[in-house]
């Protein structure tokens, strides 16, 4: 009768050790898809400024740089970004076209000293760097969680309960060098 | 004995006449004239004490002596020879206590010219007035903390800028009571315990900056709990962020309107830097950056009125307050992300 107690009580324990692990790797797991749904609504916030950059084009005939076309690639690439999956390719892209719009824009405002001097563009530019620096942090969060799940899945014992039942693969975090530029925000650089 | 004299009195002096401007300098020019007055001198600001421990050895040896004495004499030492050598002892204790002191003191004027020269370089003022702490009191969830006391201990005015934003603020230390009864077990004299209980005062100091101007729907963002709370929460995306605090509002999407990427990424970076940090947004009162550190206006000094020269030089160059400034470049940092208004007006 003891060892029978024994033995249940043992099996009890590892059960509950079973669901904590699992729970915490789907958890975890939440978390990065949250985080990457974070980092999706803050690249399609740029959908917002879009019209008000197609309108300065217009205004100021800025077709010779090429700036509209990075727009419509831009858009094209917002477009084409999904909350649902994690595509770290994908936001690569529009983090890529983004960098290339704001360098046309740049280099294009160049032949242009009352658009560079106007209230509007630099208000835009503003906002074009804020929307940068929350898109750089939300990656930085978007990692910070990859790394807790990859270490949920890959340390012992969560490893076993990962092969046995949430059967989930490694993530892969997203490095982009222009995007971590976006956010130049430390308090450790005072 | 007479030169020693004279030093002394010129040393007194020159102290009280020191301490006198120290207390109402109010700029950093009034402190480098203390420096030197202190460098005119001409004579190390140490008071001569061979007197006082010549005096102090003198009066240790008579109390032995006493003893000893009544010890041959009686055979034993009587009540009042006990009660002799403890007079004795304590006028020595007295005498060294009083040599030591004095020479201290040069040391603790060093260290109020330091803090004095730390405030003016970094803009801060003392403060008293108790309408603003009564108003801060009242205003913040942070301050309703202590079922016994509560007390704004000292308060300090300062003022901020960055390239995007700028704002006056108030430094404060909080004090806070805790009072609470405790069971304990005491011997009852045979053998035996009992227990009985006792009233136990627990004191606790929180430290914080407050910027009126802000303005913002009611949020609070917190590590170290308050007594009182908000009733909606709020939790962002990240791990590390919801590991170190809560978030909580009067409505949860005032709240994610905030807690924008860059800033719980700052808030995160915070977390390091400062023990307990909390902010709590007010809309009648503005932001509350509280936390346990005490030493955000304190410095290292490395010189004193010892060597009045290079002491000279470390009141004359810059001392920055690098932890206070990360504090306040956090809040123009939130001031810029957050949706929050400005209203830049001194106080």
């Amino acid at each position: 009768m003891t060892t029978f107690i024994t033995v249940a009580v043992i099996a009890a324990l590892l059960a509950i050790i079973i669901i904590v692990i699992y729970n915490g790797i789907i958890t975890r797991l939440n978390a990065v898809e949250r985080a990457w749904a974070n980092v999706i609504t803050q690249e399609r916030q740029k959908n917002k400024i879009i019209p008000a950059l197609e309108q300065l084009t217009e205004q100021y005939q800025l077709y010779e740089a090429g700036v509209m076309t990075q727009i419509t690639e831009l858009r094209s690439a917002l477009h084409s970004l999904s909350a649902d999956n994690v595509d770290t390719a994908g936001l690569a892209q529009a983090e890529q076209k983004t960098t290339n719009l704001i360098k046309g824009l740049q280099v294009a405002v160049e032949n242009y000293p009352e658009l560079k001097a106007s209230e509007s563009f630099n208000n835009l530019m503003r906002e074009i760097s804020n929307q940068q620096e929350n898109i750089g942090a939300a990656i930085r969060i978007f990692n910070q969680n990859v790394e807790d799940f990859n270490n949920g899945i890959e340390t012992f014992p969560n490893s076993l309960v990962n092969q046995q039942f949430n059967r989930k693969q490694k993530i892969q975090t997203f490095t982009d060098s222009e995007a971590e530029q976006g956010f130049e925000y430390s308090l450790k650089k005072q | 004995m007479a030169v020693a004299a004279t030093h002394n009195s010129r040393l007194k002096q020159l102290m009280a006449e020191l301490t006198q401007r120290s207390r109402t300098a109010t700029t950093v020019q009034d402190l480098l004239e203390i420096t030197e007055l202190a460098a005119r001198f001409n004579a190390p600001l140490v008071y001569r004490n061979r007197l006082q421990y010549a005096l102090a050895a003198v009066l240790a040896l008579a109390g032995a002596l006493l003893l000893l004495f009544q010890h041959q004499y009686y055979l034993y030492i009587r009540p009042s020879g006990w009660t002799g050598f403890a007079l004795l002892m304590t006028a020595a204790a007295g005498l060294l206590l009083f040599a030591l002191s004095r020479n201290r003191s040069v040391s603790r004027l060093s260290n109020d010219i330091f803090t004095k020269n730390v405030l003016f370089d970094n803009q801060i003022k003392p403060l008293a007035a108790k309408d603003v702490a009564n108003q801060l009191l009242a205003a913040f969830l942070e301050f309703k903390r202590g079922n016994y006391s509560r007390k704004i201990e000292q308060l300090y005015q300062g003022h901020s800028a960055s390239d995007n934003s700028s704002f006056s603020y108030y430094f404060y230390h909080f004090h806070y009571v805790d009072k609470r009864r405790e069971t304990y077990t005491e011997s009852d004299g045979k053998g035996g315990t009992r227990i009985r209980t006792r009233t136990v005062y627990d004191h606790y100091h929180r430290y914080g900056i407050c910027v009126p101007q802000f303005k913002s729907p009611a949020v609070l963002v917190y590590s170290h709990a308050p007594d009182h709370k908000l009733p909606a929460t709020y939790r962002p995306a990240s791990n590390r962020f919801n590991n170190h605090y809560r978030v909580q509002s009067t409505d949860e999407m005032q709240a994610a309107r905030l807690m924008k990427p860059a800033v719980v990424v700052a808030f995160e970076d915070l977390y390091p830097i400062l023990q307990r940090p909390n902010v709590e947004l007010q809309p009648d009162a503005g932001l509350c950056l509280s936390f346990n550190d005490n030493n955000l206006l304190l410095a290292k000094r490395q010189y004193s009125l010892q060597q009045p020269e290079l002491f000279r030089q470390e009141i004359a160059a810059h001392t920055p307050l690098d932890k206070l400034h990360q504090a306040l470049h956090f809040i123009h940092h939130l001031a810029n992300h957050a949706a929050i208004s400005l209203q830049d007006a001194r106080l």
